[in-house]
């Protein structure tokens, strides 16, 4: 097929293997960075590894019964749970209705764009300490305006409520939640403007003339085409929200009394304050166990898509 | 009648826009509010909401007090280096993948990469830091550019392969080839150059990522020599936890957002555009 | 096209500065293991008088004082004297509180490590010091310094580890009463309180509460942050008479009237006399309540809040003072005492030149020196005695309370975990006490916990 020019026979070769010879670098780096680190934890999460104890005995699945076995871990669990799946779907409803506002040619567009992307160009230890500010008792200009309008008698404490729940839902939580979908917003948001760029606007002309209402026309029309983009950025940015280690430990360590700890803050601290290695690894193991659910989910549709 | 619905129609599009720019602008708000007062209007309860008049002094300060300088100097170096090893890597698999791998085969090598992002990064810091020390990269930018490039990685290949998939037309490589080009050839000097919008995005992506990394900085550069400024307004914070530098902190917080805030203010277009070219159609 | 072009241009420009400071960042690297090599080689010959020269030395060491640039620029100094004296060269770095105790635990197992460090946790890091890597023992440059009566006994717990030293104490700290002079004039208050009575009783005059009870100000808040109650328990341990544990540090002995009567002091603060919020909010401070003037009391302040303060909140100058925390009866100690040592890697290439540094940073003069720059107090009984501290109106509570102190630290290989912030037994049960729990129920809860940890 190809034609042999003047290059050597080892140009040949290497020309032969340049598709592979691309993938290497890449993937060499993913191998060394994220998947050796993670067997290794895995390997980890059977021994009792402490600092503290020079012996590392194998001890099997004793770390997970241990931890399935306390229900701080179930807690912490849950917290997380409702953390990315509410963070998500309230940045998600967030982002696609300010895609919709933004990609209508009103004077604006460009510098409303650029506005909302702030959040996320910010560094979360930045905005964690400010967000802690805003939420604090005695030194929150929100406290300040609700004063001054009557709403409230006293200052209000939104990261300390410890006696308002919703079922296992507290206060401080949802505040953590709140602080995550704006720092989350904006990449969402991104991406949809993106995807609703290639829509055809004939779609909706004719959507139009056929007496669509807007509402019809997004869930008939916007919906349907900008899907791919939709489950990719939801699907990822689920995963990373489960992940999600800053706000929660920038914000409140997992406090009050245990009440916004999410699964790798508790990874975190029993690792490197009770340097109790084998426990913390097989929470991680753990917690990678459940995002694979979702994409498990992602990857049976996008394979029956392909079959 | 009907111009008088639009005309409210679009009042309405600026007062929703404007009520989310209050959420989205509440945090800078009240970081300019509180570097700017003067020192003893900061600690007091209730808080003002404006100044009563301005001091500016924070701003020559929190320059003495960290060497925030060396900071930001650092964090584009990390960043710069990142981003452009990344686009490196990403576009050549982003381009192998899209272009040499079946069809079939391709949603298995994404699935690959959707699987990496399910590693929790807090999961590996301590394996990955012994890998790293033991090359001898601790406490230097190498080390920590080489997480970071691998971390930004899979995602930046898939923009950009779905931006090769979309937006570059196959027949282009294939007439070059046809010419006698060799593949690595056809790749920089066809593809390459007509597939910049896409590389733009995508480096965006990873420079961002970069930019606000916290917990492996944290743990892998020591000193002010080497710190970025993701990880720098903790030098305000004091043994029992307490921070009582508030209005430094928070002029520290500006200085460190401005930078990226102005570039991607920018380059926010190009950003769009490239990823509507094809980087997201999945 | 052209503009597509320049941005390729400027991406590749990029690649390249990018990756030639990646480089130039090993580079430095290597050339600083380079003079290490040469200098250990030096030393082998045996020249004595020149043996240092070009040395290099890592220290590490946590930020302290108001401003991190006045400690900047006191180490500046305190490097450039001893190079000039010894030719070695120390190269400081600050590690922040947060990621301080993650860098010195890789260190101790094998990681990067500095040759000497500013260290807490000492037992904890001796116990998982490996063969290679870890704390060296430096009984030698103890003995030198004068032993161990050349430091409060504070510092001897934090140092030592079974009878050998790792390290030799420096900072010092004790916690004492902050008081808002302007409140307790208005308030009619004469004297800073020296009972529990006379505390409840003050504080109570300085609570305003709304109508539904809720407290606008408070009389008294606990300094620790976030509901970390188990460090003002503490205090209140020692002021009842009770103590953490024998003396031979192998059993816990809080299970006794003194450690109920304090638990129950602390919660009912809070629960029964309401003059002081249950401030597990993040975002709740002790001091910048004080500041703001929320708080006229702060339960345990340290010596450098007086300069934080003065620079954070310059309208509260001249309305504040100090004096020892107040006690059940007025007999007891005071309060908890903490010390930390400066200590040496085995990791180093040069121990000799690494003790010389110890040696001069933890002499008395430069420990007076870094006291006043960073507003520490010391563990050296001699600095302590300095006109700097005893004759001053502000650290002369510390002073008083130094002497009538007991350790707050238990020296056990396991105390991090057991002392552990939020989920460790203690704070855990010091919380739950709050939270209206059985005293008894928790104490022996917690007591389970710690056996089972083990220390």
């Amino acid at each position: 097929m190809r034609e042999k020019k003047k290059g050597t026979f080892d140009m040949g070769v290497l020309d032969k293997h340049t598709p592979f010879l691309m993938l290497v670098p890449a993937a060499a780096s993913v191998l060394l960075v994220s998947v050796y680190p993670t067997l290794k934890t895995i390997g980890m999460s059977f021994f009792d590894k402490q600092l503290l104890n020079q012996e590392e005995p194998f001890v099997g699945l004793a770390n997970y019964a241990e931890a399935l076995s306390n229900a701080v871990i179930w807690q912490t669990i849950f917290n997380t749970l409702f953390f990315a799946l509410a963070s998500l779907a309230l940045g998600v409803a967030l982002a696609m209705y300010i895609a919709v506002k933004l990609i209508k040619p009103l004077p604006g567009r460009g510098f409303f764009r650029a506005l909302f992307l702030v959040p996320w160009v910010t560094p979360p230890l930045v905005a964690s300490f400010v967000w802690r500010i805003l939420l604090s008792q005695n030194f929150s200009p929100i406290n300040s305006v609700l004063l001054k309008l009557g709403w409230i008698q006293g200052p209000v404490s939104f990261l300390d409520n410890t006696e308002v729940f919703f079922g296992f839902l507290s206060v401080p939580l949802i505040m953590l939640t709140i602080i995550n979908v704006w720092s989350i917003f904006p990449f969402l948001m991104v991406m949809f403007i993106a995807g609703l760029q290639t829509v055809p606007k004939e779609l909706y002309e004719a959507a139009t003339m056929d007496g669509a209402g807007k509402i019809t026309s997004f869930w008939k029309i916007t919906v349907p085409c900008i899907r791919p983009v939709i489950s990719v950025s939801v699907l990822l940015e689920l995963i990373w929200q489960f992940n999600n280690f800053n706000i929660s430990y920038m914000v409140t360590q997992g406090g009050p009394l245990g009440l916004t700890k999410l699964l790798a803050v508790e990874v975190y601290q029993q690792a490197f304050t009770n340097f109790n290695y084998g426990y913390a690894a097989s929470v991680s193991v753990i917690m990678m166990m459940i995002a694979l659910v979702p994409a498990i989910f992602y990857m049976k549709s996008s394979i029956r898509e392909i079959t | 009648m009907k111009k008088k619905k639009k005309i409210f129609g679009i009042a309405g599009h600026y007062l929703v826009l404007g009520i989310i720019s209050v959420f989205v602008l509440l945090p800078y708000y009240w970081m300019i509010v509180t570097a700017v007062k003067p020192t003893e209007e900061v600690m007091v309860s209730p808080s003002t909401l404006l100044p009563s008049r301005l001091e500016f002094s924070n701003f020559f300060k929190v320059w003495e007090s960290i060497p925030l300088g060396t900071y930001m100097k650092n964090s584009l170096i990390v960043s710069v280096t990142v981003t452009a090893l990344s686009v490196v890597l990403a576009t050549l698999c982003g381009y192998s993948i899209s272009r040499f791998i079946q069809r079939r085969a391709q949603k298995f090598s994404l699935v690959l990469m959707l699987c990496t992002q399910l590693i929790p990064g807090i999961v590996t810091m301590v394996s990955l830091y012994f890998i790293v020390y033991n090359l001898g990269f601790s406490n230097t930018y190498t080390g920590i550019v080489i997480a970071y490039v691998a971390w930004a990685v899979p995602f930046c290949t898939l923009m950009i392969k779905g931006y090769f998939d979309a937006a570059i037309p196959r027949e282009i490589e294939e007439s070059a080839r046809v010419d006698g080009c060799s593949q690595i050839r056809t790749f920089f000097d066809i593809c390459l150059p007509i597939s910049v919008p896409g590389i733009i995005s995508t480096a965006i992506f990873a420079f961002i990522l970069a930019w606000n990394e916290y917990m492996w900085a944290s743990i892998l550069l020591s000193g002010d020599k080497m710190k970025p400024v993701s990880v720098g307004i903790y030098d305000f914070i004091g043994q029992y936890g307490a921070n009582t530098k508030m209005a430094l902190t928070m002029t520290a917080g500006i200085f460190i957002t401005l930078p990226a805030v102005i570039i991607f203010g920018f380059l926010q277009k190009h950003l769009i555009s490239g990823l509507s070219a094809g980087a997201v159609k999945g | 096209m052209k503009r597509k072009k320049l941005v390729a241009l400027g991406l590749t420009l990029a690649m390249v500065t990018g990756m030639t400071a990646a480089c130039s960042g090993t580079q430095e690297k290597e050339d600083d293991a380079g003079k290490n090599a040469v200098s250990a080689e030096n030393e082998g010959d045996g020249e004595e008088a020149a043996a240092y020269d070009g040395v290099e030395l890592t220290f590490w060491m946590q930020p302290y004082g108001t401003d991190p640039a006045i400690q900047r620029k006191a180490l500046d100094k305190i490097t450039e004297d001893f190079k000039e004296s010894t030719g070695i060269t120390v190269n400081y770095a600050i590690n922040d509180w947060n990621s301080a105790n993650q860098k010195l635990t890789l260190a101790c197992t094998g990681g990067e490590a500095p040759d000497v460090a500013d260290i807490f946790f000492t037992n904890s890091f001796v116990e998982m010091s490996t063969e290679e890597a870890g704390l060296l023992e430096i009984n030698d440059v103890v003995e030198e310094m004068g032993g161990e009566d050349t430091w409060l006994s504070a510092g001897k717990d934090e140092a030592c580890v079974d009878g050998d030293w790792y390290g030799v104490p420096w900072r010092f700290d004790t916690r004492v009463l902050l008081y808002n002079t302007e409140d307790f004039k208005n308030a009619g208050i004469a004297k800073a309180p020296e009972t529990w009575e006379e505390l409840v009783e003050c504080a109570q005059k300085l609570t305003e509460t709304d109508a539904n009870g809720k407290i606008t100000h408070a009389g008294l808040a606990w300094y620790s942050d976030m509901g970390r109650y188990d460090q003002t328990w503490f205090s209140m341990l020692a002021q009842s008479g009770g103590t953490m544990m024998n003396e031979d540090f192998t059993e816990f002995t809080f299970d006794t009237e003194e450690g109920k009567k304090a638990l129950q002091f602390l919660s009912d603060c809070i629960n029964e006399y309401n003059i002081c919020s249950s401030s597990v909010d993040a975002s709740y401070d002790a001091l910048t309540e004080f500041m703001s003037g929320n708080v006229s009391m702060v339960f345990g302040a340290t010596g450098e809040n007086k300069n934080s303060i003065l620079s954070s909140a310059p309208q509260m100058e001249g309305k504040f003072a100090s004096a020892p925390l107040p006690t059940a009866t007025g007999k007891e100690k005071n309060a908890i005492a903490f010390s930390a040592p400066i200590a040496i890697m085995k990791t180093t290439k040069n121990p000799d030149a690494a003790k010389e540094w110890v040696k001069y940073f933890c002499s008395e003069e430069i420990q007076l020196y870094l006291s006043q720059q960073l507003s520490l107090l010391n563990s050296n009984v001699n600095v302590m005695k300095d006109p700097y501290f005893t004759e001053d109106e502000w650290l002369g509570a510390f002073s008083k309370t130094a002497s009538n102190s007991q350790s707050g630290d238990m020296p056990l290989t396991t105390w991090s975990q057991l002392d552990a912030w939020p989920d460790g037994p203690i704070p855990n049960m010091c919380a739950k006490v709050v939270n209206g729990e059985d005293i008894d129920k928790a104490i022996e809860e917690c007591l389970d916990k710690l056996e089972k940890i083990g220390y």
